[in-house]
């Protein structure tokens, strides 16, 4: 485990993610919401939460990863 | 991760990425470290309550379809209206300037368009990620690969052959069979829409495995609504007291011993928190939406009108060409969000409220005479009022 992993990886300073909704919504007459990732456990809940605020960050933190160094194109 | 767009919102901003497909809200400290700049809209309160544009739009590409559907929402019809390709990119333009994510193509049936790829086409280069749902009339080998342009293709599918033809009412499993094949050998997602009505809720296992085996990646389990030629037989259609009952059960074995991806739509969410196990909060956390018309959702209709969502019949006052007026300022949306920020009881104590929003306006108005009241068949509700 390194430093990385021993940050909240979803803290206050940092920024957080306040919530994901998964897949495409390809349905054309309601909203869908995937449901799969509710009957996980709280604790593999709340890790996903972190992982994904963690990889959001990389970007800004790992320069010159070219798999990862996307900027947003087209923020507002 | 990619990221492969970025929106202010006045909580900080929607991220969507694309690996895997997700629309992420992230605080302002995070949005700023991705580079958003929500300006004004960061000089005030944090809230969530009314987005600055939808995050998907429902765009009608035709009204027509020779399916003939006995539930069919839209009533739609083989004479019905067809917006040309200038019309339709003119509503794509408004939605992308106003700053819509993804836009899923529906009808009537508009695989049957010879134009609907291009169509698609042009909303990639707009910006946003294009989807469609069909019945599967009109997915050839040559198309099905055409159709790789969507980000994801739903077929209506409600089981095999009796099944099929007893929520339908007319003989169309084969052909979306058939559409599910084609469209997975060509590599495009595909996804599989299952209405849920008393008389396929019994059969949501065998629905799911079937999906899984012909390749589809998603089971789309929709609420049967009383809107077009749905109203006709709604009482005869809806899932009866104890099936809803169950619900949530049936929901958690799907999803809990499948690969195969499970959603609900806006419609269900309150029949799936009825026995209370799933918490509010994991509700929110997992982006898990009830009613969101007029808040991420806006949907134009085959004529350009604009409604709150595809099953609202009432008068459209708004055009889709003027996305960004009709966002701020239709008269239906905004009701919409009133009755969300503010609803009658219980559900205005309800601790589901957040993510519920009040249960869906469509089935209230058709049971009730007045969509501003309680979903009369969610669970909680029922309860209460005993």
């Amino acid at each position: 485990m390194d430093r990385e992993d021993d940050r909240d990886l979803s803290s206050a300073e940092e920024g957080r993610v306040l919530s994901v909704r998964f897949g495409r919504s390809a349905n054309c007459s309601s909203v869908g919401s995937a449901i799969d990732v509710l009957f996980v456990s709280s604790v593999v809940g709340t890790a996903l939460i972190g992982a994904l605020a963690f990889l959001l960050r990389r970007p800004a933190r790992d320069e010159g990863d070219e798999e990862d160094d996307a900027r947003p194109p087209d923020p507002r | 991760m990619r990221v492969r767009r970025i929106r202010a919102e006045r909580f900080g901003a929607i991220v969507a990425v694309d690996d895997p497909p997700a629309l992420v809200a992230v605080d302002r400290v995070l949005a700023r470290r991705l580079g958003a700049d929500g300006g004004a809209l960061w000089d005030g309160p944090e809230s969530d309550e009314v987005l600055t544009a939808p995050t998907e739009a429902h765009v009608a590409a035709t009204e027509r379809c020779p399916a003939a559907c006995t539930g069919c929402y839209a009533d739609a019809r083989p004479d019905g209206h067809e917006p040309s390709f200038e019309a339709l990119c003119a509503r794509l333009e408004s939605l992308a300037r106003l700053g819509v994510f993804s836009v899923a193509f529906g009808g009537g049936e508009s695989a049957l368009r010879h134009d609907v790829e291009r169509v698609a086409e042009h909303a990639r280069a707009l910006g946003m990620v294009p989807t469609l749902s069909t019945s599967g009339l009109g997915v050839t080998p040559a198309r099905a690969a055409a159709f790789r342009v969507f980000a994801q293709v739903n077929v209506s599918w409600d089981g095999g052959g009796d099944l099929y033809r007893a929520v339908r009412g007319y003989d169309g499993a084969g052909a979306a069979e058939q559409a599910i094949g084609l469209l997975s050998e060509a590599d495009v997602p595909v996804g599989v829409n299952t209405v849920v009505t008393r008389e396929t809720v019994a059969h949501l296992g065998t629905i799911a495995d079937r999906a899984e085996r012909m390749g589809a990646v998603e089971l789309q389990l929709l609420r049967f609504k009383p809107s077009g030629r749905g109203r006709l037989d709604y009482l005869g259609r809806r899932l009866e007291p104890a099936q809803a009952k169950a619900l949530p059960g049936v929901l958690r074995a799907l999803s809990v011993e499948r690969a195969i991806a499970i959603r609900i739509d806006c419609a269900m969410v309150p029949l799936l928190v009825g026995d209370g196990a799933i918490g509010p909060e994991e509700l929110v956390r997992f982006g898990v939406m009830g009613c969101e018309a007029g808040r991420s959702l806006m949907t134009v209709d085959a004529r350009g009108g604009v409604r709150p969502c595809s099953f609202w019949e009432g008068e459209a006052a708004s055009r889709g060409e003027d996305a960004g007026r009709a966002w701020a300022q239709d008269a239906a949306l905004g009701r919409f969000r009133a009755h969300a920020a503010s609803p009658p009881e219980p559900c205005r104590s309800c601790r589901y409220r957040a993510s519920c929003r009040g249960g869906c306006r469509i089935v209230a108005g058709h049971l009730g005479g007045d969509p501003w009241t309680p979903d009369p068949e969610c669970p909680r509700v029922r309860a209460l009022g005993r």
